[in-house]
C-alpha cells in the first residue's frame, strides 16, 4: 500500500527511537516540508540503516555526497523513504567524513540499489567505499587518473 | 564458458547510448552487465554556477521527454529554500499539474509506441506517436515550444490558460481515453504482440522492491509507489484525486498496459482540471537576484519513469552550492540486468525498453531567430541583446500589464 509520508506524532517518536536506540541522544529535526533529517556518526551509520531498514525504511531514494571543503569534511546524506507504513516522513541521514580520507563503510548489503549510488558519490567526489563489490567510475571515462573528481570545490577546471 | 556479445553503446536497438555486456550459453542470456556514462555532461557542476532563479531553466534540459517535471521539481526544492512553497497561488498549482499530466501522457504514448517497434509492429508505433501530435500541441499552445517548454517558473508559473483551451482539454482527455482504451484492447489481444510481451522480462515483487525500483517499472511488479501521492505535492491526492494503478503479472506487457492505464488516469485529472481550475493570480514576485538563506532541501516529484530527486545546498549566496539530482532510470537500471538473465537474446530489446530508459539529454546551443538570418550567440552577448530588447520594449511591457 502506498501511504501519504506527512508525519504523525507517533511517527517522529518512533524514528527517534529507532535512531535512539544506537545513536543515544540523536535528534531528529523535522523541516517545515515533512522532511526529517538527522546526523549520526560514521561509525554508527551501518547499524542506524539496518534498523530503519528493518522497521520499513527500505527505499533508497539515492545518497548525496556534498563537498564542505571549509570544514575539510565531506558530507554523506542518505535519502530514505518509508514503504508500506503509515505516517512517516521522508528520512535524511547524513554522516561526515574526513575530506583527506575520505572512507566509508558500503551498504550494499542492506541496499542493493546502492551499488549505483555509491559508484556515483565515488566517481564525482572521490570518497571509497569500503566492501562495495566493484567501486570503480561510473559516468565519467574509467581512464581519467586518481584524484580527478569534478564535483570538489578545489577541482580546477581545464582553462579556468 | 559462454561468449560474450557486447551490445551498445550505439546500437540499432537502443535509441540512446548505453553499452550492455550480455554472456551467453547458445541462445540463452547467463549475465548481464550495464555501463552508462556515455552522455554524461556535467549539468550538476553547471548548475552551481548559475543564479537560483535561473537554475529551474537549465535544469529542463537534463531530459527532452520529461523536461516538465525536471523543472517542476527544481522549482520545487527552490520554493523550499526561498520559503515561498505556502505563497503560491492556486490557479499556478493547477497549471503545473496540467503540464505535468500532459507530459505522462505524451511520455507515456511516445513509449509504448517504442515498445511495439522493439518488438517489430511499427504501425502501433505510427499510431500512437500520432496520437501523441495532440498533447504535443497542447503543450505547445500553453509553453509556446514543442519539446522543452518552461512553463514554471519560481514562484509560479509563465504563462495563463483560457476557456478556449479549457474545452480542447476535454476534448483531448476524450480523445486519450479512448485511444488508451483502444491499444489495451490490441495489446491484450493481437497473438504477435503477447507473443513477444506476455511472460517476458520478469521482474518479482520483492526483487523489485530490494532493487529500489521507481515508476510504473515497481508498480508493474505490484509495488505500490507513486510519489505524488505519497507527497501530496500541489495538491495531488488531495483535492485532485486520482488512483494509483498497480499490476501483479510483473512482466512486459504489465509494463505497457499500466502505462495505458495511466494514460486514462491522466486524461482524467486533465478533465478534472479543464473543469475546477479555480481563478486568481499565476505567480508571486521574487526579486531575481536575492539570496536566499543558509540551508538544505529536498524535492521529489513523480517523473513518467519514476520518482525523481533534487537536492539542494545553499550557502547564503547567489548560487546554490551543490544541486544534487537523481533521475529514475538510475533506479531502474539495475533491473535491467536482473530481468535479462535466464532470457533470449532476441528479447532483450524488449527487456531493456520495459523499463523506459531516458539516457541521454538534449544537447545545449542557442539559436536566434534575428530577421532574415539565423544567428549564433555567445552567453554574453545574448545577455546584451535581451537587456537591449528589454530597454527597448519597457513601456510597451508596462502598457501590456496594465
Amino acid at each position: 500500500m502506498a501511504y501519504p509520508t506527512e508525519p504523525t506524532e507517533k511517527g517522529i517518536k518512533d524514528l527517534e527511537r529507532w535512531v535512539g536506540d544506537i545513536v543515544s541522544g540523536a535528534e531528529v529535526k523535522l523541516d517545515k516540508y515533512g522532511v526529517a533529517w538527522v546526523d549520526v556518526p560514521l561509525d554508527k551509520l551501518k547499524d542506524t540503516l539496518k534498523n530503519l531498514k528493518e522497521n520499513g525504511y527500505v527505499h533508497i531514494t539515492t545518497i548525496t555526497g556534498v563537498d564542505m571543503i571549509d570544514e575539510n569534511k565531506i558530507a554523506l546524506i542518505y535519502h530514505l523513504a518509508p514503504y508500506g507504513i503509515s505516517g512517516y516522513p521522508q528520512l535524511c541521514v547524513k554522516t561526515y567524513v574526513p575530506r583527506d580520507e575520505p572512507i566509508a563503510p558500503s551498504i550494499v548489503d542492506m541496499f542493493k540499489a546502492a551499488l549505483v549510488y555509491e559508484r556515483e558519490v565515488y566517481d564525482l567526489l572521490g570518497v571509497k567505499f569500503e566492501g562495495h563489490p566493484n567501486l570503480s567510475r561510473i559516468l565519467l571515462p574509467k581512464d581519467l587518473p586518481e584524484g580527478y573528481h569534478p564535483l570538489r570545490k578545489d577541482f580546477k577546471e581545464e582553462g579556468e | 564458458m559462454g561468449t560474450y556479445v557486447p551490445l551498445g553503446p550505439f546500437h540499432p536497438a537502443f535509441k540512446e547510448p548505453i553499452s550492455i555486456k550480455i554472456k551467453t550459453e547458445g541462445e540463452l542470456i547467463v549475465d548481464a552487465e550495464i555501463e552508462i556514462g556515455y552522455n554524461h555532461r556535467g549539468i550538476e557542476k553547471l548548475l552551481e554556477k548559475r543564479i537560483w532563479i535561473n537554475v529551474p531553466f537549465i535544469a529542463e534540459h537534463i531530459c527532452g521527454i520529461c523536461s516538465g517535471i525536471h523543472q517542476m521539481t527544481a522549482i520545487m526544492g527552490i520554493e523550499r529554500i526561498y520559503d515561498l512553497e505556502d505563497k503560491i497561488p492556486e490557479r499556478a498549482k493547477f497549471i503545473r499539474i496540467l503540464t505535468l499530466e500532459l507530459e505522462r501522457i505524451h511520455s507515456h504514448l511516445l513509449w509504448v509506441g517504442v515498445a511495439a517497434h522493439e518488438a517489430g509492429f511499427d504501425t502501433i508505433f505510427m499510431y500512437t506517436w500520432r496520437d501523441r501530435e495532440k498533447s504535443l500541441d497542447l503543450l505547445e499552445k500553453l509553453g509556446g515550444r514543442r519539446v522543452v517548454y518552461s512553463v514554471g517558473k519560481v514562484g509560479g508559473v509563465r504563462r495563463d490558460i483560457d476557456d478556449k483551451y479549457r474545452n480542447e482539454l476535454r476534448e483531448a482527455a476524450k480523445f486519450f481515453r479512448k485511444r488508451a482504451e483502444e491499444y489495451k484492447r490490441m495489446f491484450s489481444e493481437d497473438p504477435t504482440l503477447l507473443a513477444r510481451f506476455k511472460n517476458v522480462s520478469i521482474l518479482p515483487y520483492d526483487v523489485a522492491l530490494d532493487l529500489g525500483t521507481v515508476g510504473p517499472t515497481a508498480r508493474a511488479s505490484g509495488v505500490m509507489k507513486d510519489v505524488r501521492y505519497e507527497d501530496r505535492y500541489w495538491g495531488y491526492g488531495d483535492e485532485i484525486n486520482f488512483r494509483i494503478v498497480t499490476y501483479k503479472e510483473c512482466d512486459a506487457l504489465a509494463k505497457v498496459l499500466i502505462r495505458l492505464d495511466e494514460v486514462i488516469v491522466s486524461a482524467d485529472i486533465l478533465e478534472y482540471i479543464a473543469d475546477n481550475i479555480p481563478p486568481g493570480p499565476i505567480d508571486v514576485k521574487v526579486p531575481p537576484l536575492k539570496p536566499p538563506a543558509e540551508g538544505e532541501a529536498v524535492a521529489r516529484g513523480e517523473a513518467p519513469r519514476g520518482e525523481l530527486f533534487y537536492y539542494y545546498k545553499s550557502n547564503g549566496k547567489i548560487n546554490p552550492y551543490r544541486v544534487k539530482v537523481r533521475t529514475p532510470t538510475l533506479a531502474n537500471i539495475l533491473s535491467v540486468a536482473y530481468m535479462a538473465k535466464g532470457e533470449y537474446i532476441a528479447d532483450v530489446p524488449v527487456t531493456f525498453a520495459s523499463i523506459d530508459p531516458c539516457i541521454a539529454c538534449m544537447d545545449r546551443t542557442l539559436i536566434i531567430d534575428d530577421g532574415k538570418k539565423t544567428r549564433r550567440m555567445r552567453w554574453g552577448e545574448l545577455l546584451h541583446y535581451s537587456r537591449k530588447w528589454f530597454k527597448r520594449n519597457l513601456q510597451r511591457l508596462k502598457e501590456e500589464r496594465l
